[in-house]
């Protein structure tokens, strides 16, 4: 009965956190992402999309070190599980699937 | 090293207010990186759009960090399952509610004016409770009620005394801290313009007041000093209403006032604050005390037998009452034992706390008699409030217990799939939960519709801000958890406890102890019923005999004018010839002038004796001034002896006295008293005639020894007026009126309603007490209905095979309805002796009463049988009328 799909935040959030690595918590991720694809993201939205995530066990977390910029504070660093990377194959193999079913429109619009 | 410090320097960097409100809501294991990450954020903010702005989309961040999913995470230990479940339990509950949307909305209603009901009542009581409580040291002010003793007997409680209680109490009893006066007045009072018409309103509510009067209460003053205001003499303040009424927009402070004509001229030091509604003693003016002191040579300062005085002192926190009224009745003993033997009298002055006033006091001149309440009766309507709450709760109990038959199988099957004990408790619970909101709702709905209608109604001028106080909340929500718990408590309980295998098995489950409850629940209920039918019809029977017994004088057509405020000297010449030109209007039958009239307190009180044998000492009586015309066209007979007579030029000295003082001076008959001489006013007076007694007051008051003096031309005149044209004969009299007594207001009223104002108490308490009994028994016939109905639908099988073998619509109608009548009738039984019982001592209260008559209690117990037979009998028809093929085609 649980949900095994994401949404489409979600796979964004744990895409972000795999290709990060060493450096994926809160603010690099919403910077990454706004940044990247020049989309407003909300800090509030991904923290919680984080922890969501981590209660679904695709990514564990530990604490990391301040900087100066963060006012010393810690951070949180977010690391994918192996249950994370799974699901992130079974959904791009999926995607790969679906792409293949659809009929390549491109040449018949030539002439 | 460098860099630790300037890390360390950076957390004690003041980072702005809203980090602090993260702090607040943010669970802490996540508060450390969320608060970084939003630094992190603000130093890029900086960067890019300045410190204000970075600022402003800080606080805007951290608004959008207070969602669920934060400041909940792991603070509510709800998992997911029982949130899960809740959701569940609401769903299921509102499936049953739909399923049998005739049964919740019965237990809706039942339960929501039952609410209301109780709301409505509570509030009320809130607010008669509230009187004179508004004073910060209400709890330490205690009123002074005067006793009078004669020959050993009481002969009044007062609630006015003498003046030199206050200064004795002060000057010799350290606990006392304060004491303040108020001598009641009345008079025309005119306010010159210079240069316009002069503005001149009759005012009832004047007192002399003392200055310490600030020191005691709580009433504000606006403008002024509240030490120097009442201060020296002929100074007045007046309330913000009257300022407004005399002055409008002017400024009041420094003007004068002229009280009846020339006789004082007052300058106004002050303006108070309009005094409140729940205050038991209510002014418009308050004229300083050194006035009146000037105007009688100090008796009204030293007098201990001038009793006209509201006393009030103001004692010390944690005086002991008690010890000090022991100490002061000591006091008083010393000081006044010798001048109590020479007259055969003795004087009692008693501390009576001011909150009681309102509810406990009822004694003579009370201030504003009509408004004082009777703290039993106001008790008896919290009662009721309580009937009313627990009948509409009863109600949900006996619906869902006898539902438990229908739900037995939903029981059995959620218990062998899994379900706990307490999840089904829970099941119930929530049902009767949001049973409860919807009636809580719908009950403040109807609290705030109904208020106006409702105020009209009994005449409780309580303003909407009083009903809508927190605390009117906090009922709602007790009487909200309360109904929730206590009749969901239950059925949850008997529903969760059936045996699965048992209920699946299709055996039914009819426990003896259940239905016992259930019958004794509606047992009372209709105790509670009974009991308020024939209480309110006792009640009405009270009143009825109240306002029929014949009173000893006639009301009838009789106008009353209040006589001239402002007069000079040639004013009982003006008053003949008025009287001479009101006589020749068409439709007169008579006129005549008296110091008093009925339904008017008679404060004047005077000491008689008689000159040779009768009791020792002085009697005080009531005294009235009347003229030869009085007694006839009031209709009061005259037991022995005669009316003042204009053949006797002397009955100016004569008096006649009423047979209450004849059996008081202790003449053996009416008849003796005539011709004897009395001392009366320093002079002796001969009686030469005995009047029967007649009610000077409603039938509450008993009827007090009175004389009666001849002085023409007093306070009011009645005027007897034959035809029912009143006013034509209003509109004749303007025209002598204006010739006579120029410059004064016309002012009258018709003695039979003024008269029965006095019942307007009563009156309001009767309606109140029918209205609610009338609900009480509404919400009662509304469970019964119900009931009868689940009832039926169970029994439909066994109606259905009746049938078949032959029974009658009747003889079903009948069986049916057994079973619901016997606790009724067991009801009945109980109700009307312990009805009889009670109303009994109420009517105690009473001087005069009615005898409670048996058939009442048929005429309620009839009623109620027919109301409960009604409500079964609807539906035992409808069962007994379905054809047996429909019900019995399923099995």
């Amino acid at each position: 009965m649980g949900k095994d799909y994401l949404g489409e935040f979600e796979e964004l959030i744990l895409t972000m956190v795999a290709a990060l690595q060493e450096d994926a918590y809160g603010a690099a991720i919403s910077d990454e992402i706004e940044t990247k694809f020049k989309r407003e993201v909300n800090l509030s939205a991904v923290h919680v999309t984080l922890y969501r995530l981590e209660d679904k066990g695709y990514i564990k977390s530990r604490m990391g070190g301040g900087t100066k910029e963060r006012g010393g504070r810690r951070k949180r660093i977010f690391t994918v599980t192996s249950a994370g990377l799974a699901m992130l194959r079974a959904m791009k193999e999926t995607r790969l699937e679906l792409w293949k079913m659809v009929p390549q429109l491109g040449l018949g619009l030539k002439d | 090293m460098n860099e630790a410090s300037k890390l360390k320097q950076d957390q004690n960097y003041k980072y702005p207010f809203s980090l602090c409100f993260l702090k607040w809501f943010c669970p802490d294991h996540l508060h450390e990186e969320i608060e970084g990450d939003l630094i992190q954020k603000f130093h890029a903010d900086v960067k890019r759009f300045g410190e204000r702005g970075a600022k402003e989309r800080l606080a805007w961040n951290v608004l959008r960090f207070f969602r669920p999913g934060i400041f909940l995470r792991n603070r509510l230990s709800l998992q997911i399952i029982q949130i899960y479940m809740i959701r569940n339990y609401i769903k299921i509950a509102f499936r049953n509610f739909v399923r049998q949307k005739s049964y919740t909305l019965l237990n809706v209603a039942g339960l929501s004016l039952g609410m209301a009901a109780s709301l409505l009542i509570l509030q009320y009581v809130k607010y008669e409770r509230s009187f004179d409580t508004f004073h910060s040291r209400a709890k330490d002010i205690y009123r002074i009620q005067y006793n009078g003793w004669q020959n050993g007997r009481l002969n009044f409680e007062s609630a006015v005394a003498v003046p030199a209680v206050g200064p004795a109490l002060k000057n010799n009893f350290p606990e006392v801290e304060a004491y303040t006066r108020f001598l009641p007045t009345k008079g025309m009072i005119t306010y010159e313009r210079p240069g316009e018409e002069p503005v001149t309103f009759r005012e009832e509510k004047a007192q002399y007041a003392d200055t310490s009067l600030f020191g005691v209460f709580d009433f504000k003053l606006i403008h002024g000093n509240t030490k120097q205001c009442l201060k020296g003499t002929n100074k007045v303040i007046i309330s913000q209403s009257t300022a407004r009424k005399y002055f409008d927009d002017e400024d009041p402070i420094g003007k004068s006032l002229k009280v009846n004509g020339n006789e004082l001229l007052l300058e106004v030091t002050g303006v108070f604050q309009d005094v409140p509604e729940n205050s038991h003693i209510k002014f418009d003016f308050l004229i300083s005390y050194e006035t009146i002191n000037a105007l009688t040579k100090n008796e009204s300062e030293n007098s201990w037998g001038w009793y006209d005085f509201y006393s009030f002192v103001l004692l010390k926190p944690g005086t002991d009452v008690k010890d000090l009224q022991a100490k002061w009745d000591e006091y008083l003993l010393k000081e006044r034992g010798e001048d109590w033997r020479k007259t055969n009298r003795k004087q009692e002055f008693i501390l009576r706390p001011l909150t009681d006033i309102h509810l406990y006091s009822n004694l003579l001149y009370e201030t504003s008699p009509r408004e004082l309440r009777d703290g039993d009766s106001v008790y008896a309507l919290s009662i009721i409030a309580m009937f009313i709450l627990i009948i509409a709760s009863v109600n949900y109990v006996n619906l869902a217990t006898a539902r438990s038959f229908n739900r037995a199988n939903e029981v059995g099957v959620r218990k062998v799939v899994g379900a706990l004990r307490t999840q089904l408790v829970n099941q119930f619970l929530t049902e009767s939960f949001i049973l409860n909101v919807l009636a809580a709702v719908l009950a403040v709905v109807i609290v705030r519709i109904a208020w106006p209608y409702f105020s009209e109604l009994t005449g409780w001028n309580i303003p909407i801000s009083f009903l809508l106080q927190k605390e009117f909340w906090l009922l709602v929500l007790v009487l909200f958890l309360g109904g929730a718990v206590l009749s969901g408590f239950y059925p949850a309980i008997i529903l969760s406890s059936f045996k699965p295998v048992a209920v699946l098995k299709g055996k039914i489950i009819r426990s003896a102890s259940g239905n016992f409850l259930r019958k004794s629940l509606v047992v009372f209920q209709f105790v509670a019923s009974v009991f308020l039918i024939s209480g309110s019809l006792i009640v009405y029977q009270q009143l009825s005999f109240m306002k029929n017994k014949d009173l000893g004088i006639s009301l009838e057509q009789t106008l009353v004018l209040k006589r001239p405020g402002i007069v000079d000297s040639l004013y009982e010449g003006n008053y003949e010839a008025f009287k001479t030109e009101v006589l020749r209007i068409p439709g007169v039958q008579g006129i005549a002038a008296s110091s008093t009239i009925p339904g008017e307190e008679n404060y004047w009180t005077s000491g008689i004796s008689r000159l040779t044998g009768g009791p020792e000492g002085t009697n005080i009586v009531t005294t009235a001034a009347i003229d030869h015309d009085f007694i006839p066209q009031y209709d009061v007979q005259i037991v022995a002896g005669r009316n003042f007579d204009s053949r006797f030029p002397n009955d100016k000295e004569n008096i006649l006295i009423n047979r209450a003082l004849a059996a008081e001076l202790e003449f053996k008959s009416p008849e003796d008293a005539v011709g004897q001489l009395v001392k009366h006013w320093g002079d002796t007076v001969k009686i030469v005639g005995v009047v029967e007694d007649f009610h000077q007051m409603s039938l509450r008051a008993k009827v007090i020894p009175a004389v009666f003096h001849l002085i023409p031309a007093s306070q009011f005149y009645s005027i007897k007026v034959e035809t029912e044209n009143y006013y034509a004969v209003l509109q004749a009299l303007e025209k002598p009126w204006a010739e006579f007594f120029a410059g004064n207001p016309i002012d009258y009223f018709f003695l039979d309603q003024f008269f029965s104002r006095q019942y307007e108490r009563d009156d309001r308490f009767g309606q109140v007490f029918t209205l609610f009994t009338g609900l009480a028994l509404f919400i009662a016939a509304l469970g019964l209905l119900g009931l009868a109905s689940f009832m039926t639908l169970q029994r439909t099988r066994e109606i259905g095979i009746r049938k078949v073998l032959g029974s009658s619509v009747s003889g079903i109608i009948l069986l049916l309805s057994k079973g619901f009548m016997q606790p009724v009738l067991i009801a009945i039984v109980i109700a009307c002796p312990l009805a009889w019982f009670l109303m009994n001592q109420w009517l105690q209260s009473f001087p005069y009463r009615t005898n409670i008559n048996l058939w009442i209690f048929g005429i309620s117990g009839l009623l109620v049988l027919i109301i409960a037979f009604v409500s079964v009998s609807s539906q035992a028809m409808k069962a007994a009328m379905t054809k047996p093929a429909e019900t019995l085609k399923y099995e």
